[in-house]
């Protein structure tokens, strides 16, 4: 019981065109890894596919060394999708609500909240620096603060495998900085495996156990250190010749 | 005014009836309103009337399904229709609205070449759709009161989920709740 996920040989295709082509990878169990790829190059695919909302064309899932027909912990794995913080903000849900969600599939059906599920949703509000603002209403939080909700939503069950599909889109810098903070927390005091996918090369290179780099298929998959010295190489592969990558602090 | 009320059967059953209706509606309804599906009962009503069309011209044209209610035609067409809207809404994902719209004018559609077919109906077919508040029964109120129970506890045991759903089902679904099957139900 040492892998989250192991990924063989998986293609998917829209109708006729390929999306992916054979991308073979694992993460370990408390491992933080960095999929970085172009816009088009399959990386929400691939998430989806995980998840088992998409159905590969080919290859094999197993999520905690089990094959994805077979595997029902749902509740283990936290996901925050691309479009988190595109929700209907004039729905009326308070922060509490909608971090309690993140509990109910682990509840099961008929079950009311209790006194211990309370607590965790205040701590799992609380770990997201937003105590205080459990009976707001969430469309009337900022940007950054409405992606904490949904960081606190994907960990309140605390599950063992946390996936982000390029959480920070559409956050302002210092709410950025905060939020890889809040990752390298959970990563190094809750030992939760990550897998993050994200456009920022600059800032996951100096955080991630392991990147890899897909478009259609996996150009790279190691450790940041050997990324480096070929990361020109690398991401022309993956973007093409003019693309500069900059470096910045956060 | 006030001793009619307490004389007449049928103004009590109306005004009971009335007031479960009144009830149970929005407590259905303000999860479709969230949802973005506010035209489903619009859209329900119009399968209803093809499935009473149906069974109205079943029962024109052969003698031996007389015995068919056309009320059961319209309740059956109408859990059909929620099948295939669910059905619609997955391959319309990212214009989930388009599904009944769709089904609304197809529902018309059918309606209208049914009862040009049977040239007109000897049954007013917009008097099963709708119906007459006045004209309701003491079983017709028993049922009502039966289905307002059942639709309010299951709500209240499925509160939950059916929150969730409606907030985010992407995210519902990959915790582990069964949406799909929520979604028909």
């Amino acid at each position: 019981m040492n892998t989250s996920i192991n990924l063989k040989d998986i293609s998917f295709k829209y109708e006729n065109s390929l999306v992916l082509e054979n991308v073979s990878f694992s993460l370990q169990k408390g491992e933080f890894l960095g999929l970085i790829g172009p816009n088009g190059s399959g990386k929400s695919t691939l998430i989806k596919i995980i998840l088992g909302m998409l159905k590969p064309t080919k290859g094999e899932i197993q999520l905690f060394d089990s094959p994805i027909s077979h595997f029902n912990e749902w509740p283990k794995i936290g996901y925050v999708s691309q479009k988190a913080n595109t929700f209907n903000g004039g729905f009326p849900a308070t922060v509490f609500e909608v971090v309690s969600t993140g509990l109910f599939g682990k509840m099961g059906l008929f079950k009311w909240m209790g006194k211990q599920e309370k607590e965790m949703v205040k701590h799992a509000i609380n770990i997201v620096g937003l105590s205080g603002y459990e009976k707001q209403n969430i469309g009337k939080l900022s940007g950054g603060q409405q992606q904490r909700v949904f960081i606190a939503r994907a960990i309140v069950s605390e599950p063992e495998l946390l996936i982000l599909d390029e959480p920070t889109v559409g956050v302002d810098e210092n709410s950025e900085m905060q939020f890889y903070q809040l990752l390298e927390k959970m990563h190094s005091d809750l030992k939760v495996s990550l897998l993050l996918v994200t456009h920022d090369i600059g800032a996951i290179t100096s955080r991630v156990d392991t990147v890899a780099c897909l478009n259609k298929k996996l150009f790279f998959h190691g450790k940041p250190s050997e990324f480096e010295p070929n990361r020109i190489g690398i991401t022309d592969q993956l973007y093409g010749e003019n693309v500069h990558v900059l470096q910045h602090n956060h | 005014m006030l001793s009619d009320f307490f004389y007449f059967d049928f103004l009590q059953n109306a005004f009971f009836s009335g007031i479960l209706i009144g009830l149970v509606c929005p407590i259905i309804g303000v999860f479709l309103a969230v949802r973005r599906l506010s035209l489903i009962a619009d859209t329900l009503s119009h399968v209803t009337l093809a499935g009473v069309a149906t069974g109205l011209f079943l029962q024109k044209n052969f003698v031996s399904l007389q015995i068919i209610n056309p009320v059961y035609i319209g309740t059956l067409f109408s859990l059909a229709g929620v099948f295939l809207m669910d059905r619609l809404r997955q391959v319309y994902r990212f214009y989930q609205e388009l599904a009944l719209p769709i089904i609304l004018s197809a529902s018309i559609g059918f309606s209208v070449v049914l009862i040009s077919l049977a040239d007109g109906f000897n049954a007013d077919v917009f008097g099963y759709l709708f119906g007459s508040l006045i004209a309701i029964s003491d079983k017709d109120l028993l049922v009502i009161l039966v289905v307002t129970v059942m639709i309010i506890s299951i709500i209240l045991l499925l509160f939950k989920e059916l929150f969730y759903i409606s907030f985010d089902d992407e995210a519902a679904n990959t915790s582990g709740i069964p949406v799909k099957k929520l979604n028909i139900f």
